[in-house]
């Protein structure tokens, strides 16, 4: 290990944070670097990395953070990305983040972290919680028979992190780990004659021999690959094959389990040794909670209380946040706005059409997710900082298990009751890609809150007596192609990974920590504005060169009217396709287009289309500090109406909502798809509202999509909707007419 | 424009088919469905020989291992990736555990100071002895 030290204020380190999940290694992460972070993927891989630094006196640390993991073997993703980065990139000190309240499990990775090579720290993390359940420790014995420094912290509450910083200043300077689990005379033979056939390999150049040959012991698929790219790698994997057979026989058990064992029976010693609990284990609280928690009966009933307050808080305490954003950039910004264009001389034209109806407007949608994304990540990190997630799972496991999903699959699908875009970002709770995927491609299927006002349109035009009936009709129609489309991604696309079943630690119940919560929030929703801001916004600016390109009428640029520009030609070319369904008019095309930006401008662009003029347009006389009154009242209001909303989420209800309805408009949709449908009106309505549920939610869920699943599955799902919303919304068209339904 | 009859009531066919298969997904029990659907093949008579063994030596699987009472896990009868994740969490063979909660779903086990959860079908072949019976009840 190297230390330039060539400038007392030079010395820069590589720190890699290592640990078990929820051991508390994030919690480190976030009170060593503070908000000088990095947040990305690792390259290839759909596992996040965290990098980021901390600066003390003539000391710079890089700390990355790893992914969580149980072990370093080859058999999951995490594995191996942590093991990866610690082999190949070599950092200079590996801090193994510990629960102590959980000392024996939480060693396993310590020792064959250890067994890396790597000098290394352990930080007893959670002391404080471990010392009231009546732990005692013994650093120095622990510490020597690990070969590395044991500090004891308390990230949550920030304790520790000095002796940390400076064990790992010392460590980064400290000879080689002199670390060797003794794994038993028959096993060590075999390690020693393994060492001798490695000796020739050029592998032990690159990796801890030692190391190789344990590996070699447990059949590592990824160290055999390695080796079996080296010259002379084929009979070495021979001779790694006999010794496993050698040792099988001697112990009639499997190398791997003997290994495992060796290592839990050393560790066992050890914490007898090393760690002193005043009282027998117990029933704990934790467990006392899972009586209940995951009780056969009280289980799913109190998991969908939890998950219908998560739905609740993402949808009703972010409203008013929406619709202040709102108002502040459709009124006074987009006055301002004006106002300085004008002020230039370029207030009648076609740049200041661009910069209120295009910029400010896809600004603006890309900022009505923000309050959205917030509260999401609000309920979801309290979910998982608490452990109830992990809960969640459990008691759901059985009935997800039927439609091929896991437990954790249930959540993102009820967020998207709410909105589809976290819930595919919600996706990142499940614990493999495959189900990622699936539930990935479900979620837009589940009828999100902003399709809710065109229901509530067409339903009260085409089904005045019946639109409740119908509404709930739509949403169980959602979640019955969603079923059907699962079962048949099952069967081709998405094969189950060999039905290993459930295999999941519930971490103990713990009082969730308002620090990580935020830092948990704040890097979601930045990461949400880095990736899909610019698809949105690129679709806005898109939408709005097409209606203010003239296209064979008498308009000019920027100023033409709607069935004479682009858009209503690219309209008036979707119309054919719709025909069939019963609403093939350019207006129906054109109001299903602007759906592809959000669903929430279906219902105005409909308004704007067939001209009937909203009351929000009046342009009154205000000015700049009347603006800026009306902001920061507005502000308050927001505020308001966000704690009113609070008693709402367990079923109180103070707020009203308003019922906008629009006779003229009501008339000219009545009228349109009376002409579209050829007398059978009602099914056409109804056909479209089945379309505006089953296709593309909006372009905000398709970036999603991009960033969460990757690009093949995004424009799948994108045309996999399409295609199902054609073909189920002309069935109910073709049946509706059949039935004739006027 | 007119649309021809016959497209249209093969339409509402697969769409009742379709309704048809989901219902029978969701509501049926695991192992009817599977017999309809002839999804899985019957296991193996091997397994079973195995199973009556362990059985005759006076192990349990583990889902039958009655709520709050220590067990010593024996034998890990699940494939290898399998095992792995299991060794890994410190369910060696030899290891004492304990149910904290059976609801007919998932078993939740308390081993080596943590709470572990295991799908159903996993903890029927994970075989373990009653500590009673091991001390000759």
């Amino acid at each position: 290990m190297m230390t330039i030290a060539t400038a007392p204020a030079a010395r820069a380190l590589s720190v890699a944070l290592a640990g078990n999940p929820n051991a508390g290694k994030t919690t480190l992460f976030n009170a060593l670097t503070g908000a000088r972070q990095h947040v990305g993927n690792w390259p290839g891989k759909t596992v996040e990395k965290k990098t980021g630094a901390l600066v003390r006196d003539a000391l710079r640390l890089d700390i990355t953070d790893l992914p969580g993991a149980y072990s370093l073997s080859a058999y999951s993703l995490e594995e191996v990305v942590a093991r990866d980065f610690i082999l190949d990139e070599r950092p200079d000190v590996v801090v193994a983040v510990v629960d102590a309240a959980n000392l024996e499990r939480n060693l396993y990775l310590v020792v064959q972290l250890l067994e890396l090579e790597t000098p290394g720290v352990i930080a007893l993390n959670m002391i404080d919680v471990a010392t009231r359940q009546g732990l005692d420790f013994d650093v120095a014995r622990l510490s020597e028979a690990l070969g590395a420094a044991v500090v004891p912290t308390a990230a949550r509450r920030g304790e520790g992190l000095e002796p940390i910083v400076a064990a790992i200043a010392a460590a980064a300077g400290a000879p080689r780990s002199l670390f060797r689990l003794d794994y038993g005379p028959v096993v060590e033979s075999e390690i020693d004659a393994l060492l001798a056939a490695l000796a020739q390999s050029s592998l032990v150049l690159a990796y801890p021999p030692r190391w190789l040959a344990i590996k070699l012991l447990e059949d590592d698929a990824d160290v055999a690959a390695k080796l079996a790219a080296e010259a002379g790698g084929a009979e070495l994997l021979a001779t790694a094959t006999a010794a496993r057979a050698r040792l099988e026989a001697a112990l009639g058990e499997d190398a791997d389990t003997v290994l495992a064992d060796r290592r839990y029976a050393w560790i066992h010693a050890l914490v007898g040794r090393a760690m002193r609990a005043e009282r027998a284990e117990t029933l704990t609280l934790s467990d006392r909670i899972d009586r209940f928690a995951t009780h056969r009966l009280l289980g799913i009933p109190l998991f969908l209380a939890a998950m219908w307050l998560v739905f609740k808080i993402t949808t009703d305490l972010s409203a008013p946040w929406v619709d202040w954003l709102d108002a502040v950039l459709t009124g006074p910004l987009s006055r301002w706005m004006l106002a300085a264009l004008g002020a230039l001389g370029l207030g009648e034209t076609w740049v200041a059409s661009l910069a209120v109806d295009g910029v400010l407007a896809g600004v603006g949608s890309v900022l009505a997710f923000v309050p959205v994304l917030l509260a999401l990540y609000f309920a979801l990190a309290v979910l998982e900082d608490s452990g109830y997630m992990a809960r969640g799972a459990f008691v759901m496991d059985r009935l997800m298990k039927r439609i091929g999903l896991q437990g954790r699959s249930f959540l993102p699908l009820m967020v998207g009751f709410g909105c589809s875009v976290p819930a595919i970002y919600a996706t990142r709770t499940l614990t493999n890609q495959r189900d990622r995927v699936l539930t990935g491609l479900l979620v837009p299927f589940i009828s999100c809150g902003a399709r809710l006002p065109v229901y509530v349109l067409f339903a009260a035009i085409f089904f005045p007596a019946r639109a409740g009936l119908v509404i709930l009709g739509l949403y169980v129609l959602g979640i019955v192609v969603a079923l059907g489309v699962g079962l048949l991604l099952q069967r081709t696309l998405l094969p189950a990974t060999g039905e290993a079943g459930l295999v999941m630690e519930l971490p103990p119940y713990r009082l969730p920590n308002a620090r990580s919560i935020g830092f948990h929030m704040w890097q979601r929703t930045r990461a949400f504005l880095q990736h899909a801001a610019s698809l949105i916004l690129m679709t806005t600016l898109v939408i709005w060169l097409l209606t203010a390109i003239p296209l064979g009428g008498a308009g000019t640029f920027a100023d033409t009217p709607m069935p004479e520009s682009a858009f209503g030609r690219v309209s008036a070319l979707a119309a054919p396709a719709l025909r069939p369904l019963g609403f093939g008019s350019w207006e129906s095309g054109g109001a299903l287009i602007t759906g592809l930006v959000a669903k929430e401008v279906v219902v105005s662009t409909l308004a704007q289309i067939h001209d009937v003029a909203s009351a929000t347009d009046a342009v009154g006389t205000t000015t700049f500090a009347g603006d800026l009154v009306e902001i920061v009242t507005s502000f308050g209001r927001a505020v308001v109406e966000t704690l009113r909303a609070i008693p709402g989420l367990v079923g109180i209800n103070l707020a009203t909502d308003e019922a906008g309805d629009d006779a003229a408009l009501s008339a000219a949709l009545r009228a349109s798809f009376e002409e579209t449908s050829g007398g059978h009106a009602a099914a056409a309505g109804l056909a479209f509202m089945v379309f505006v549920l089953l296709y593309t939610p909006c372009m905000a869920a398709v970036a999603a999509e991009r960033h969460e699943l990757g690009t093949r599955w995004m424009w799948l799902s994108l045309f996999g909707q399409l295609a199902i919303a054609w073909l189920i919304a002309l069935a109910v068209f073709q049946l509706g007419r059949l039935l004739g339904g006027g | 424009m007119s649309i021809p009859l016959w497209p249209t009531l093969w339409l509402a066919l697969t769409a009742l088919l379709a309704l048809g298969l989901v219902l029978l997904v969701v509501l049926l029990p695991a192992e009817s469905r599977r017999r309809l659907l002839g999804r899985r093949e019957a296991q193996p008579a091997v397994i079973d020989e195995r199973a009556q063994a362990f059985l005759a030596a006076g192990l349990l699987p583990l889902s039958d291992c009655p709520r709050d009472r220590t067990a010593c896990l024996r034998c890990l009868q699940v494939d290898r990736c399998v095992v792995h994740r299991l060794l890994e969490l410190g369910l060696t063979p030899g290891v004492e555990l304990r149910v904290v909660q059976d609801n007919g779903g998932p078993m939740l086990v308390s081993v080596r100071g943590s709470r572990v959860a295991l799908g159903r079908d996993l903890a029927d072949n994970l075989w373990v002895e009653m500590g009673d019976r091991a001390n000759g009840k």
